[in-house]
């Protein structure tokens, strides 16, 4: 399916966003002053270790959380000024959301096919067929059936499809792909391509390189700030963010154990280098 | 392309709950009892209106007429013309719940110097005319007959047979002047049984014994022979010899009757007396036109009194139900809340995916409302039945069961949607709240902690002072009567779960490692919050159910008490003359076993103005027979009843009430006459006694008649010769027993001594005085006890759930490194029993605080001695016994959880 061409208004733009969590043994920084514009018609994967706040900001795209600092704009919408019923009328037509784990979204006493009609009910406007939007990820043969009588897998399906179904302006996925097999994680990528050729701008987590591979843009996020971004066949380039930081790859932030570096520009070039020792 | 039609969450809500038969079961057992709740109180009420009502009317029945009697005489005093005296015949027989009117006439113009004779010759014999309806008939003759009837006794004494002529006549026996003689024949003759002068055939009738016949002047209680004669016969000849007629219309009161029938009868016959004295209506008009004179109708009936004897009953038991029956409603509806919060927090993962997908909290209001509905639907009829079961078992005793009307419907239904929109209420806040807490995230946001544990402290302080601020027994008469033991209850649960928790680590260190307690000790480290509060809401419900079963034992034994110092024996009779007269062993010796003759006076205290009740009694037998209450509050005072025989500075008396005496102080009495001061020590003061009475700020002055009677004035003392009770400033003398009243009056009839005195017994106290509806408040309290009773088990059976849930994972995990089934079901019982047992122990504790804090429960505070919540053995037992159930059934609960888990799922879903 080709790509759609991504269009210039950004569905998502943040800058120096930062989320911190609060706790008796004191504060987390997930996100430590990101900068990013994600644009509808473009898959989007954002990859990186554990820890380095990949749900916190896809919690933040779905606008199912609120940022501690920075701006975050979502469909048009400033998710830290919003309100409550914005933010919920957002959610509700808006974003399609695959938590991390599938049970979590899905309802547990309606038919695959009833969920799916429910929430493009609450969507509105024209929707394909429930069926064949569990058909996309393989689950035309478990219509009728109750999440408990799916495995872990279908659920995961499920949950996609509802997050697909309506054809939201934002689908928002964590770790979508994580406990499919091959052959239906390419369903799912499938699915979610097929909704970014729609127009919609779609954003999921992964560490698997079969889903990385297909993003039409690559972001790695670590200690809770971009440190490098792909887009399509181009090399990764490290990302500087609004205040002037670069986060150098851990290979290269080897060469300077002093932690300390000599910044020169010779021509378009900028050199780092070693202080001299003393 | 399509729009899709259906909303598949809407109509699959009524149903959700049906999944999960658990959530189900206690979702509909809190709205049921919300529904019995509300339901129960005008029930209860209506049980008291018709048990008072039926003990009115059992009371009454087979009395005479009058006062005592539910049934009604009505008596005119005029010859009415047939017409009119249809018009009153039918006017008494349109009276609802009565049965046809009996009608009667006789002859009472007898007095001392006139009588009523047949003559016959120079023969003459007392004979009064006398009608009743069927008479005639029932003796074989003609009714439209003119003549007269005589007993054979009078026939034999005329010397005259069936159709010899025989006269009526008012004699005056004073001048013995020629009397005018009513001429007629005589129809017939009819024996008549031993002490009768009714006709043997109708002396048989069952209600004869009631007809009113005329009386020999020299002995009112005993009937002079009669004449029967017809209706027109009795005019003719009445009217030619100036005898003075009464007529009456006897009506039976219809059996089982409902308190709106009694009432309904009552009306009716305050309406014939109002008609019989306004010319405009029909009576009236009738009543007219009598003969000689316009009659006047006199109505005897006790009905009125007991109809608005049960309302003032139904009025005490209402007031006295209402703190507990609001309390019940307040419990009830806190169970519902609470169980779908809880329910909420199953449904956790859902709530967040309902709130992600931008779900409107009134959407989640209505979608809880739907859940709902069919558990309302249910617990309308469920509510009312339990409600009517619970009025049945513990409620006021009722021969005619428990009428459920339209209103009573309607409040169930009522109280069902009440449910329905609490829920509904939950459930959006909860939506709500989840909404919210995105908000806090903000930097610099701070989330509002409401520090529970100090507010429920603070709040348990302010109303304990307000409750102390207010009169004994207007504490009753609130809701605070049942709020403030939830919070005592609540604060003492807090802290004793907190202090637990703080143990909880010393008693980590003493279990074996490996063992199923040193499991049981580390798994509840990680969730203690939610450990602590169920333990909290489990002892909160053991507290409030151990306190109720105080409360219905203090109430029960108060209201013994109480009714022991009003009415002082099982049953008494006041005798007139019996023990007067007859010097010193007749005044003070019983008249038979397990009777004592008490004596009633007034005297004054100096330096107190006014009379104080005087008991004058008979050590030797009183003690046995008077009643001692059931708490041992009044057993002081019969330790004390040995030391009235005992010498003294004075005369040993024993104070009971209010007094400024204290034991050893000696004082005298003022019999008011003649300057007499009979000086006296107090032996002993006592909060009440038996047949005390005292009023608050007053006191019965206890002393023996043995000792008092040869030092009262002369003009008063019932030994001597000659002495009556109708004498100013005479002794009043009673007759105790500990029998019922009817073995009473065998016992007296026995002992030649008159039984028609005024009769006292502890029942008869008990109802006047609004105890009954006391002790039936008390039932209602130990159904409450019930509820909350519930509320333990739930919470406990949540704990065992919810601790099921958090080692789903766990449980697999153990099993894994070595664990046995065994090993972590006796692991989670462990748990269980240790939540429970903390419970128990606060349990304990707060009873404690609410038995030795001022009494909340005595809704007759007037009458001593006061009622307090009284824990016994049999609660600890009780207790302990409820302990081992909920850990037995929530250990089930919970292991039976977890066996059917399947590892692979549990392990899939995260738990």
């Amino acid at each position: 399916m080709p790509a759609a061409e991504p269009t210039s208004v950004a569905a998502v733009a943040c800058e120096d966003l930062v989320k911190v969590f609060r706790s008796a043994t004191g504060e987390t920084h997930a996100l430590r002053g990101l900068g990013l514009e994600l644009h509808p018609g473009a898959l989007t994967v954002v990859a990186g270790p554990s820890g380095s706040g990949k749900s916190s900001l896809l919690t933040l795209l779905g606008a199912r959380d609120r940022p501690s600092a920075g701006r975050l704009e979502v469909l048009g919408r400033d998710v830290g000024e919003a309100s409550t019923r914005e933010l919920r009328g957002l959610r509700r037509r808006g974003i399609g959301f695959v938590p991390q784990r599938s049970a979590l979204g899905i309802f547990p006493h309606l038919r695959a096919v009833d969920q799916l009609r429910q929430v493009a009910a609450w969507r509105g406007g024209e929707t394909a067929d429930p069926h064949d939007t569990l058909a996309a990820v393989g689950l035309a043969d478990r219509a009728e059936h109750l999440p408990n009588a799916l495995s872990g897998g279908e659920q995961q399906r499920l949950a996609v499809s509802l997050a697909l179904v309506g054809a939201p302006a934002l689908v928002v996925a964590d770790e979508p792909t994580a406990e499919l097999d091959h052959a239906n994680a390419d369903l799912v990528m499938d699915a979610l391509l097929a909704a970014a050729a729609a127009g919609s701008a779609v954003v999921i987590s992964s560490h698997d390189d079969r889903v990385t591979h297909r993003a039409d843009r690559l972001l790695h996020l670590r200690h809770g700030v971009l440190s490098s971004e792909t887009a399509g066949t181009n090399a990764a380039a490290a990302v500087i963010d609004s205040t002037g930081r670069l986060q150098l790859p851990p290979a290269v932030l080897e060469l300077f154990p002093s932690r300390r570096v000599v910044v020169e520009t010779v021509g378009d070039e900028v050199r780092l280098r070693r202080p001299e020792e003393r | 392309m399509n729009r899709p039609a259906a909303h598949p969450l809407w109509w699959a809500a009524p149903t959700r709950l049906a999944r999960t038969p658990g959530w189900l079961l206690l979702v509909v057992v809190a709205t049921t009892l919300l529904v019995a709740s509300v339901a129960a109180p005008p029930l209860f009420v209506a049980t008291a209106r018709t048990s008072a009502l039926d003990t009115g009317l059992r009371a009454a029945a087979g009395s005479p007429f009058g006062p005592g009697s539910a049934d009604l005489r009505v008596v005119w005093d005029a010859f009415l013309p047939p017409r009119d005296l249809q018009t009153v015949l039918d006017r008494l027989d349109a009276l609802p719940a009565y049965g046809e009117p009996d009608l009667g006439a006789s002859g009472f113009g007898q007095s001392r110097m006139r009588r009523a004779y047949a003559v016959a010759g120079d023969r003459r014999s007392p004979a009064s005319m006398f009608f009743h309806e069927g008479a005639i008939e029932r003796l074989g003759g003609d009714p439209d007959a003119e003549g007269v009837w005589l007993s054979e006794t009078t026939a034999a004494e005329l010397g005259v047979e069936p159709g010899d002529r025989v006269s009526l006549a008012m004699i005056d026996t004073f001048f013995d002047g020629r009397p005018t003689l009513a001429r007629t024949t005589l129809l017939g003759t009819y024996p008549t049984p031993p002490g009768s002068v009714l006709p043997t055939v109708l002396a048989d009738l069952p209600a004869s014994d009631r007809w009113l016949v005329p009386f020999q002047p020299d002995s009112p209680g005993v009937g002079a022979p009669l004449a029967i004669v017809s209706l027109p016969t009795l005019q003719k000849m009445s009217m030619r010899i100036f005898e003075t007629v009464v007529f009456t219309a006897d009506l039976v009161l219809d059996h089982d009757l409902t308190p709106a029938q009694a009432t309904a009868a009552a009306r009716g016959v305050e309406a014939v007396g109002r008609e019989s004295v306004d010319l405009a209506t029909d009576l009236g008009s009738a009543l007219r036109s009598g003969e000689p004179d316009p009659a006047r109708l006199d109505i005897a009936t006790g009905l009125p009194g007991i109809v608005a004897g049960a309302e003032t009953t139904a009025d005490t038991a209402r007031v006295q139900v209402r703190p507990y029956a609001v309390g019940g409603q307040l419990l009830a509806a806190l169970l519902l809340a609470a169980a779908w919060v809880l329910l909420g927090l199953s449904r956790r993962r859902e709530q967040l995916l309902s709130s992600g997908l931008g779900l409107r909290p009134w959407e989640l209001a209505l979608l809880g409302a739907l859940e709902v509905v069919p558990v309302c639907l249910v617990a309308v009829p469920a509510g009312l039945g339990l409600g009517v079961a619970g009025v049945l078992t513990a409620g006021p005793p009722s021969g005619v069961g428990v009428d459920v009307g339209g209103a009573d419907l309607v409040g169930a239904a009522a109280a069902s949607a009440v449910g329905l929109v609490l829920v509904a209420a939950v459930a959006g806040a909860t939506g709500l709240a989840a909404d919210r807490q995105a908000r806090l995230s903000r930097l610099g946001g701070r989330r509002i902690t409401v520090p529970w544990g100090s507010a429920v402290l603070v709040a348990t302080v302010v109303l304990g002072i307000a409750v102390l601020t207010l009169e004994p027994q207007e504490r009753s008469r609130t809701p605070l009567a049942i709020v403030l033991p939830l919070l005592v209850a609540t604060t003492v649960a807090i802290l004793v779960t907190r202090a637990a928790a703080l143990l909880a680590g010393r008693w980590r260190l003493r279990s074996r490692a490996g063992s199923a307690r040193w499991l049981a000790a580390r798994r509840s480290g990680t969730v203690l919050r939610e450990v602590s509060a169920l333990a909290a809401v489990v002892a909160v419900a053991l507290g409030m159910f151990a306190y109720t079963l105080a409360v219905q034992r203090g109430i029960d034994d108060g209201v013994a008490d109480k009714t022991a110092a009003l009415a002082g024996a099982s049953s008494s009779m006041e005798v007139a003359e019996d023990f007067r007269g007859q010097g010193r062993r007749v005044a003070v010796t019983a008249p038979a076993p397990g009777t004592s003759v008490v004596w009633r006076h007034g005297v004054v205290v100096p330096p107190r103005f006014g009379d104080q009740p005087l008991l004058a009694i008979d050590p030797e037998t009183f003690a046995d027979v008077a009643d001692w209450g059931a708490s041992g509050e009044l057993d002081a005072g019969r330790a004390l009843v040995p030391r009235l025989a005992e010498e003294a500075e004075g005369v040993p008396v024993i104070i009971a009430g209010e007094t400024e005496l204290e034991p050893g102080d000696q004082a005298a009495l003022d019999f008011n006459s003649e300057g007499v001061q009979v000086p006296i020590q107090v032996v002993g003061v006592v909060d009440a006694f038996p047949g005390s009475e005292s009023q608050p700020n007053d006191y019965t002055v206890v002393i023996s008649s043995r000792r008092i009677f040869p030092l009262v004035p002369q003009t008063i003392d019932p030994r001597r010769k000659g002495a009556t009770s109708g004498e100013a400033g005479a002794f009043t003398s009673w007759v105790w027993s500990d029998g019922s009243s009817a073995e009473l009056r065998d016992t007296l009839r026995a002992a030649h001594v008159a039984g028609d005195g005024e009769l006292v017994t502890a029942d008869g106290r008990r109802v006047a005085n609004g105890l009954v509806a006391s002790t039936w408040a008390a039932a209602y309290v130990a159904a409450l006890g019930g509820v909350v009773l519930v509320l333990g088990f739930a919470a406990a059976l949540v704990l065992a759930l919810r601790l099921a849930d958090r080692d789903a994972v766990s449980d697999v995990l153990l099993r894994r490194v070595g664990f046995s089934n065994g090993e972590l079901a006796r692991s989670r019982a462990w748990e269980i029993g240790r939540a429970v047992g903390v419970a128990l122990v606060a349990a304990g504790l707060s009873v404690a605080v609410l038995v030795a804090a001022p009494t909340m429960i005595d809704a007759t505070t007037s009458i001593a001695p006061l009622a307090r919540p009284r824990p016994g053995v049999r609660d600890a037992v009780t207790l302990a016994a409820v302990l081992v159930a909920i850990v037995l059934v929530a250990w089930l609960v919970g292991a039976r959880r977890a066996a059917r888990r399947r590892t692979a799922e549990v392990l899939r879903a995260g738990g």
